[in-house]
């Protein structure tokens, strides 16, 4: 290296500082620790506790009856609301990507997504209420209108309906995988289009050979990251429970909360914390892989 | 095909009021004596004629430090923001235009720090946070946004400062601009979209968080918002309209922000 070059690479490591100092800090320090403590019996509150017991942590998940619990809430969970919240998602894109005023209904359509926070959840809570709440009021006022018996489900008040209530009301949140359907249909242009319209294509047919490729990135994109997103929520579930619930909404993030700051079993709630990740990361690598088989993404090419 | 556009405006409309109306309930119970919300279902409620209860407001503001936690939320929303946009645009900066040792690893572990999902990082976190002593303060929620911590945001910059032409890096370089005057004077102003976007979803996100700051405060008077709301949640069950009203007063930034910011935000969709 020329003394200049020494210069430089000293003057450009002033700009990267921030992030080097963050990855050790963020991520790669609390990464390592957390391997390290994951294999003692540290209980989050005294180093007494702190006992070195190698894979005990890692082997107790197999037998711990409510990890296996969440674990498979929080997969049921996910299975059904990522296909649903996609659903939304691909139906609200496809219903403005080509109006006049797109941006007006993009933003309207987008709103509950920056919402998302404490506050809308417990809006939910309220207007899913089995008793008092407008859904029940209204499905109450549609159904006897059309000289039914009404039905009052229960919603957050019970182990059959509270998952369905969670989707449900996710439905309300779909703004960000939208964005990107937009920005993939926006992307892909009409020159395609017309040209097959004019060669006599029907408008399923074109969806089919012209939109549905064309929208694959995407689609495989929003489903990996919903499924991810809801394979570890802890805000709506933590917000909502409630013994009624029989664990319904016992997700694997809420679970992990519990054992770290309920339970005190820290090192064991760091395990199940590893775990997930080191599953979640298997399971992107997958799909990801298995995707490359039906995603094409090469537009130019594949038309 | 004028008739098609007319039914898909009707349907974009009918959409769009069944996404609002969540929150014309919530406006509408926030303004309600608390008896009316709690009527049964079915049974006739004999307006009172009091009108809307504008003094629901008062009540939510005061029954609970409310004001209080909206104010700590600005403070760590702030801070947290500006230290996002300055940090990440940084680190964008050094990896699109300056040469140092180890670059291309460092952004490939940039990128898949995006892949490690904050609510699987902030447990490993705390063992840090906890020894450092910022359990009770509001480090934990500012310090990792002065230090890049969003590998998304990052590229975005990466991106933004990737798109500026060689020859006005040369021109400024050429009139013996150091790197700070290159990044401060060139490249930021370039990348002002790219400022907009991260500094709104870097707001937003702050305002909205809730498990990090419930796992780090545990002092009732430097509770944010979000977390504040939940005690709304727990203790005062039984008032759902002064809940309501302080959800809607919770919600009154990241709407501000989002009216502010949506034509970066939505940028991408512009054909």
């Amino acid at each position: 290296m020329t003394p200049t070059d020494q210069a430089e690479s000293r003057g450009a490591l002033r700009f990267a500082a921030p992030w080097i100092i963050g990855f050790g800090l963020l991520y790669a320090g609390p990464l390592i620790a957390a391997g390290v403590i994951a294999c003692t019996s540290w209980d989050g509150l005294s180093n007494a506790s702190l006992r070195w017991v190698g894979l005990e942590q890692f082997l107790a998940l197999a037998d711990d009856r409510m990890f296996r619990v969440a674990l498979s809430n929080s997969v049921a969970y996910a299975c059904v609301n990522t296909p649903f919240q996609l659903a939304a998602a691909l139906g609200l894109a496809l219903l403005i990507h080509d109006a006049r005023r797109r941006r007006v209904w993009a933003t309207l359509y987008y709103a509950p997504h920056l919402l998302s926070g404490v506050a809308t959840i417990l809006i939910w809570a309220w207007l899913l209420n089995p008793q008092v709440g407008p859904v029940n009021r209204a499905l109450r006022a549609i159904m006897t209108s059309v000289g039914l018996d009404p039905i009052r489900p229960p919603w957050l008040f019970s182990a059959t309906w509270a998952r369905p209530s969670l989707i449900l009301m996710n439905l309300w949140y779909v703004g960000a995988p939208m964005l990107i359907f937009l920005a993939a249909l926006t992307r892909a242009g009409r020159g395609v289009h017309e040209a097959a319209m004019i060669d006599g294509a029907s408008r399923w047919r074109r969806f089919r050979s012209i939109t549905a490729p064309q929208l694959a990135p995407a689609i495989l994109f929003n489903a990996l990251t919903l499924f991810i997103t809801s394979m570890l929520n802890f805000e709506q579930a933590y917000l909502l429970l409630n013994w009624q619930q029989d664990n319904a909404l016992l997700f694997s993030t809420v679970y992990m909360y519990q054992t770290a700051f309920e339970r005190h079993r820290f090192a064991f709630a760091l395990a199940q914390g590893l775990a997930l990740l080191a599953m979640l990361s298997l399971a992107s690598i997958a799909a990801l892989v298995l995707g490359r088989r039906f995603v094409t993404y090469d537009f130019e090419e594949a038309a | 095909m004028a008739r098609r556009a007319r039914r898909l405006t009707w349907l974009r409309l009918l959409v769009g009021a069944g996404l609002l109306l969540p929150l014309v309930w919530a406006v509408w119970a926030s303004l309600q004596p608390v008896d009316r919300i709690f009527a049964p279902v079915g049974a006739h409620y004999a307006d009172t004629g009091d009108g809307l209860r504008f003094e629901n407001y008062d009540k939510a503001m005061t029954r609970l430090p409310f004001l209080r936690f909206m104010f700590n939320s600005c403070v760590i929303t702030v801070a947290a923001t500006i230290g996002s946009v300055l940090s990440c645009s940084m680190a964008g900066f050094a990896f699109a235009r300056l040469r140092w040792p180890f670059r291309r690893v460092a952004f490939v572990l940039a990128l898949l720090t995006m892949a490690v999902p904050l609510n699987l990082i902030l447990l490993p976190q705390f063992l840090i946070f906890e020894r450092l002593g910022w359990v009770n303060t509001y480090k934990p929620l500012i310090v990792p946004h002065w230090l890049a911590a969003s590998g998304f945001f990052v590229f975005l910059f990466r991106q933004a400062f990737l798109g500026v032409p060689q020859s006005l890096e040369d021109a400024a370089r050429i009139e013996g601009a150091t790197h700070w005057r290159l990044y401060w004077d060139v490249m930021l102003p370039h990348a002002r979209p790219v400022v907009a976007v991260v500094a709104a979803l870097a707001a937003v996100g702050s305002w909205n968080a809730f498990f990090a700051p419930m796992i780090y405060l545990s002092d009732f008077e430097t509770y944010p918002a979000s977390v504040g709301l939940r005690m709304f949640h727990v203790m005062e069950g039984t008032w759902p309209n002064l809940m309501m009203a302080a959800a809607i007063v919770s919600m009154g930034p990241p709407l501000v922000v989002l009216i502010v910011a949506q034509r970066w935000l939505l940028r991408r969709i512009d054909g």
